[in-house]
């Protein structure tokens, strides 16, 4: 097995506070390396672990970003009720993917990026990329914005030198349609346009003769009042959008009432 | 007599035949799906159709029960050639993204499998949902094989069966046309109580009443209520049914053909009388442009469908219908516009 030094390991990975590598395994073959997380144990002489009281501990399993071809298994054993402070190597419970992770997939997301390419860039499988998408549709977590979003750009900083070129830098911006969808012929209104938040709020009643928009609208407001997280509220205003961009020959009964609307 | 002649003879919907002018049409080229016992669907030459069991059916002749025929519905024209492929339950959240950018897509899911009841409570959530149009229907089995037989997909390229994965077919259409889907539900929310489920799910426990916990089951023992009317929710105009499957009075449950979900407000739908003539009255206009649809098996049981016809539209009657999602006790129908 390929020797890896724990605290370059730590350092790597961003591992910070009261944790400490307790192993690690790396398999060269299969591009993976499994790291082991603990609570940080006291010491004593020599570097002999002080007697602690037994502590019940929780486990969790995320995948954390990649360093170049090598996925990044994180395995962290938990005291119950420990703070983890949504570090960036760590992830939300039942979760897939680290919190650093899942701030490169978000922005994905938000650049209109469709699943399968997402799996194939970052070298995920569809499953954890769909629970995760799953998750934040029902509110069941947040964006990785704020202080976190920070943390994990840094996180993810030390990674980026290694990465394939491809991958975009994550950032904590604001959700900005592709260039595709700014196209000034459309007939959609702009993504920013306030018209869809008026659409979704029920501000703005429509005449809906499609029924796949009818479906869209119920699905996007039923997911807006569970979703509290700004970001992921964007991003639901920009499937919304991009769903009248991709089928706008088969809505002009309701683009003309939505262009009335934004007009107003 | 070459398919050409077949099918123009035909509702553009489809027709029942034997299955040696099935093997005349499925030989002659084309795109197409195929609808009937597994034991007829294994007899049927290989070709670009995809199929599911089933032997209840709307055909050129009226509603029939039938272990005799299959039910043959020829896909139109396509730009390119239509891709068949298998899914299972890690790649079926990816059907819509694999659907052509202009097209459609055709879904068969085997009945009581485990990729049934995902797609019934995931769909919605699929990436890509609602953009790209894509219907199809729920495989089943004679009533009287309950127990005894399993539904069954096929993929006519290839002739593999399966009873737990969804086979698709993705079909590109030219620039110039695009599908647009629709249902027939002649189901509306009644005039009753208000009805919000604790939890989404394929059964109910409790639900709110206006309001008010109350156990699901006793109310509809309470109230008298006839179960073969659906719960209706109103999704912004569209209205989608949940079909009552049984009630265990023992476990005081509630049993559905499909999930209710915990976001959404039901009603018990209003009777519809004579839902033979009502049916083909809500039809579209252009009823006769169709170009594919199926209606479910609880209309044609409850509805006494048999020997009755639903006007110009034909196809199978089936376990569960998907326009964009799974429906109960509604005609799922697609039709090729001109752009």
């Amino acid at each position: 097995m390929t020797g890896i030094d724990k605290a370059l390991l730590r350092q790597l990975l961003s591992i910070t506070g009261a944790w400490e590598i307790t192993d690690y395994q790396l398999d060269a073959r299969k591009q993976r390396c499994d790291v082991w997380v603990g609570p940080q144990v006291e010491r004593g002489w020599f570097g002999r672990p002080k007697k602690a009281p037994p502590a019940r501990l929780q486990q969790h399993t995320w995948q954390h970003v990649a360093l170049g071809p090598i996925r990044f298994f994180v395995h962290l054993s938990a005291p119950s009720g420990s703070e983890l402070a949504r570090l960036p190597w760590t992830g939300d419970n039942g979760m897939p993917f680290t919190h650093a992770l899942a701030q490169q997939v978000f922005v994905m997301f938000n650049e209109g990026m469709s699943l399968p390419t997402i799996c194939k860039m970052m070298g995920l499988t569809l499953n954890d990329v769909w629970r995760y998408r799953f998750a934040i549709d029902n509110g069941l977590v947040k964006s990785q914005s704020g202080s976190v979003a920070a943390a994990a750009t840094a996180a993810t900083a030390a990674a980026a030198t290694t990465q394939p070129a491809a991958r975009p830098a994550p950032t904590a911006r604001p959700a900005v349609a592709p260039l595709a969808e700014l196209d000034d012929d459309s007939g959609v209104p702009d993504v920013a346009d306030p018209v869809w938040m008026q659409l979704v709020n029920g501000e703005m009643k429509l005449d809906i003769r499609v029924l796949s928009l009818k479906l869209m609208l119920t699905r996007v407001r039923s997911q807006l009042e569970v979703i509290s997280d700004d970001e992921v509220r964007l991003l639901k205003l920009r499937d919304l959008h991009r769903y009248f961009v991709k089928n706008e020959r088969v809505l002009g009964h309701e683009l003309a009432q939505l262009k009335l609307g934004a007009v107003a | 007599m070459n398919g050409r002649t077949l099918s123009s003879l035909r509702p553009a919907t489809g027709a029942l035949m034997s299955v040696e002018e099935a093997g005349v049409l499925l030989r002659g080229g084309g795109a197409y799906t195929v609808a009937g016992e597994e034991a007829l669907l294994r007899r049927l030459p290989r070709g670009r159709w995809i199929g599911g069991t089933i032997p209840y059916f709307m055909g050129q002749d009226g509603g029939r029960t039938t272990r005799e025929q299959v039910f043959v519905t020829a896909l139109p024209a396509v730009a390119g050639e239509a891709e068949l492929r298998w899914y299972d339950a890690d790649t079926l959240p990816a059907v819509c993204t694999d659907a052509p950018a202009n097209g459609f897509s055709l879904l068969i899911i085997p009945a009581f499998s485990s990729l049934h009841s995902q797609f019934a409570r995931e769909a919605p959530q699929y990436e890509d949902m609602y953009l790209k149009p894509l219907l199809g229907w729920i495989a089943g089995i004679h009533l009287d094989d309950l127990g005894r037989h399993a539904p069954q997909v096929v993929n006519g390229q290839t002739g593999e069966f399966d009873g737990a994965r969804a086979i698709v077919m993705h079909v590109p259409l030219p620039d110039e046309q695009y599908a647009r889907l629709d249902i027939v539900n002649l189901f509306e929310p009644g005039d009753g109580d208000r009805i919000r489920f604790t939890e989404a799910g394929f059964h109910a426990h409790e639900c709110l009443v206006n309001g008010k916990l109350v156990n699901f089951a006793d109310y509809l023992s309470t109230l008298k209520i006839d179960t073969r009317l659906p719960l209706v929710a109103d999704y912004s105009g569209a209205m989608i049914n949940v079909s009552v499957k049984g009630v265990d009075a023992a476990d005081r449950r509630v049993d559905f053909y499909a999930p209710v979900f915990d976001d959404t407000e039901y009603r018990v739908a209003r009777p519809v009388p004579d839902f033979q003539h009502a049916l083909a009255a809500a039809l579209p206009a252009d009823a006769r442009s169709t170009a594919w649809s199926c209606n479910c098996i609880l209309n044609y049981l409850y509805s006494e469908l048999e020997g009755q016809r639903t006007g110009p539209i034909t196809g199978p009657m089936t376990f569960g219908e998907v326009a964009y999602q799974l429906l109960n006790q509604t005609m799922v129908v697609m039709s090729i516009e001109q752009a």
